[in-house]
This record gives structure tokens, C-alpha cells and sequence, in this order.
């Protein structure tokens, strides 16, 4: 057996820097492994492709429900085709609401999508580790009458329309 | 404000083209004919300073004015200050209601509503009609 070589200072900083380059290669390596250029240009690129087809659908169904019912209200029911108008326009709205069955499908990929970016996100906080996650502090940072612009609030932070009608008397 | 309520001149601003719509459909059902649009708070200032309107019915949340910017900007303008306004909007916290309150609107509609909503609260603003 031969004896151990006693390591210099710079024997010890080579290994160090050796155990450094080795660290950076393998974070790179479980880094790639998640794949965010996939996540990116394929998942998040549909998932917005698909949110674009939602806006459409919907606008597009409500335009043909309210074109539907434009022309059933201005209608004259005394008309001989006033019944044949009221079926034809019914059927067009009862056609137009299937966009709530095929919006339905899309939101589920997006949703699917959704969870991938949030597993991802999982795995590189795990990879990283808690000493570079700064905690959210959760504070909104903007102010004034921006801070008040959330669009429709969930079911349980929003008021009812009594509750408002309360603020009023 | 003019003698028949019904003949009365509206503004509605919102940058949703089929809430306009169906606002618009709306107020006919109550009653209402004379209806302009504008598709956010810059476009209803500049409609407000080139005729005469008896009420306003404005959505919040619109770029590049918002709402309560509009709200604000006609409460501080002595020739529009007194003009009635009706927030419609998604926004239904309460800190929002208190903000617009404050701003001096004269009701809050939350969305999504309804026609007897728009009659209830049209009638609380401008009285029966």
C-alpha cells in the first residue's frame, strides 16, 4: 500500500474547483432534463394558441345567439313566417352553444399545460434549493387605482349584487 | 334631462364589443333607443365634449382610461359633473364599490346581470321612467 500523499494548498483548491465544475455540469444537466425549451415553444405556445381560440369561440357563439335573438324580437308575430323564423333561429342558438362543450376541451389542455409549468416549476426549486427561492411576501405592489384593476374575482371573495346594492342606501 | 325618460341620450362605454351589444339590446328591451358607444374612456371623453348626454353606463376595467379614471375626470369637469353614471362592471370586491362610490358614481352594476338589474338600478338613478 503506498502512502498518502499529503495534498498542497493547491492540490486542495484544484479539488475544489474540480468538485465545482462537476456541480455546475450536473445542475446544467437536470436543468436540460426539464426541458424548458420545450415547455416554452410547445406547450405554453399551444396552450396560448388555444386560449386565442377560446376568445374566438366564445365572441363568435355570442354574436350568433344575439344575431338569433335580434331577429326573433324585431320579428313580427303576426307574419305567416313568423313560426318558421322563431324554429330556424332557435336551432341557430341551440348550434352556437356548442362552443361551451368545445371551449370546455380547450381549457382542459391549457389547464394540462398549467400543471406542467407548475410540476416544472416544483422540480427547479427542488433542484435549486431553498436558499435561492426568496419567498413571495405576497404584497401587490401596485398602487392606487391600478390595484384595484382584478377583473372578475372568484366566487368567494366577490360581493353580491345585494351587498353592493346595500353600500348604495 | 329630457322630458320623455325613454328619449333620454345614453352613453355606453365598454371595450368588450359584444357586452356594448348586449347592453345595447338591453336598454332597448327597457325602452331605450337613444344609445351611443364608445370602446373606452378616451373615445366616451371625446363623445361627452361633442354632444349632450343624459346618462352614462361604463364598464371599469378598459385601457387606455379605465372607468374610474372616466368617472373622475367627468366629476371634475363642471360642464359634465353632474352627469349620472352607472359603473357595469366585473369588478365586485368591496374596496372597488367604495373606491367608485367615493369617485361619486351614482350605482354599480356587477356583471354578469340582467335586464330587471339595468331597470332597478336605472330607475334608482334617473327615477321611474
Amino acid at each position: 500500500m503506498e502512502p498518502a500523499v499529503k495534498k498542497g494548498p493547491a492540490d486542495i483548491l484544484y479539488d475544489e474547483v474540480w468538485e465545482l465544475a462537476r456541480t455546475i455540469v450536473d445542475a446544467r444537466k437536470q436543468i436540460g432534463a426539464l426541458r424548458p425549451s420545450k415547455l416554452k415553444t410547445k406547450n405554453v405556445s399551444a396552450a396560448l394558441l388555444e386560449m386565442d381560440e377560446i376568445v374566438k369561440a366564445t365572441e363568435e357563439a355570442s354574436n350568433t345567439i344575439m344575431d338569433s335573438a335580434e331577429i326573433m324580437s324585431s320579428a313580427d308575430a303576426s307574419d305567416a313566417g313568423y313560426s318558421a323564423l322563431v324554429q330556424e333561429n332557435c336551432s341557430k342558438i341551440f348550434e352556437a352553444c356548442v362552443f361551451q362543450d368545445l371551449t370546455g376541451q380547450r381549457i382542459s389542455k391549457v389547464m394540462t399545460t398549467l400543471e406542467l409549468v407548475d410540476t416544472h416549476l416544483q422540480d427547479l426549486q427542488d433542484l435549486l434549493g431553498p436558499e435561492f427561492d426568496e419567498p413571495d411576501d405576497g404584497v401587490d405592489e401596485r398602487e392606487g387605482d391600478e390595484a384595484l384593476l382584478n377583473g372578475p374575482a372568484l366566487t368567494d371573495e366577490a360581493i353580491s349584487q345585494d351587498d353592493i346594492d346595500a353600500l348604495f342606501d | 334631462m329630457t322630458a320623455n325618460k325613454k328619449d333620454m341620450s345614453i352613453l355606453i362605454v365598454d371595450d368588450y364589443k359584444t357586452m356594448l351589444r348586449i347592453i345595447r339590446n338591453l336598454l332597448n328591451e327597457v325602452g331605450f333607443k337613444n344609445i351611443d358607444e364608445a370602446i373606452d374612456g378616451v373615445t366616451a371623453l371625446d363623445s361627452l365634449r361633442s354632444k349632450k348626454y343624459d346618462l352614462i353606463i361604463s364598464d371599469w376595467n378598459m385601457e387606455p382610461m379605465t372607468g374610474l379614471e372616466l368617472l373622475k375626470t367627468v366629476r371634475a369637469d363642471a360642464t359634465l359633473t353632474k352627469l349620472p353614471f352607472i359603473m357595469v362592471t366585473a369588478e365586485s370586491k368591496t374596496e372597488n364599490v367604495v373606491a367608485a362610490k367615493q369617485a361619486g358614481v351614482n350605482n354599480y352594476i356587477v356583471k354578469p346581470f340582467n335586464a330587471a338589474t339595468l331597470r332597478s338600478k336605472l330607475t334608482s338613478v334617473i327615477g321611474e321612467f
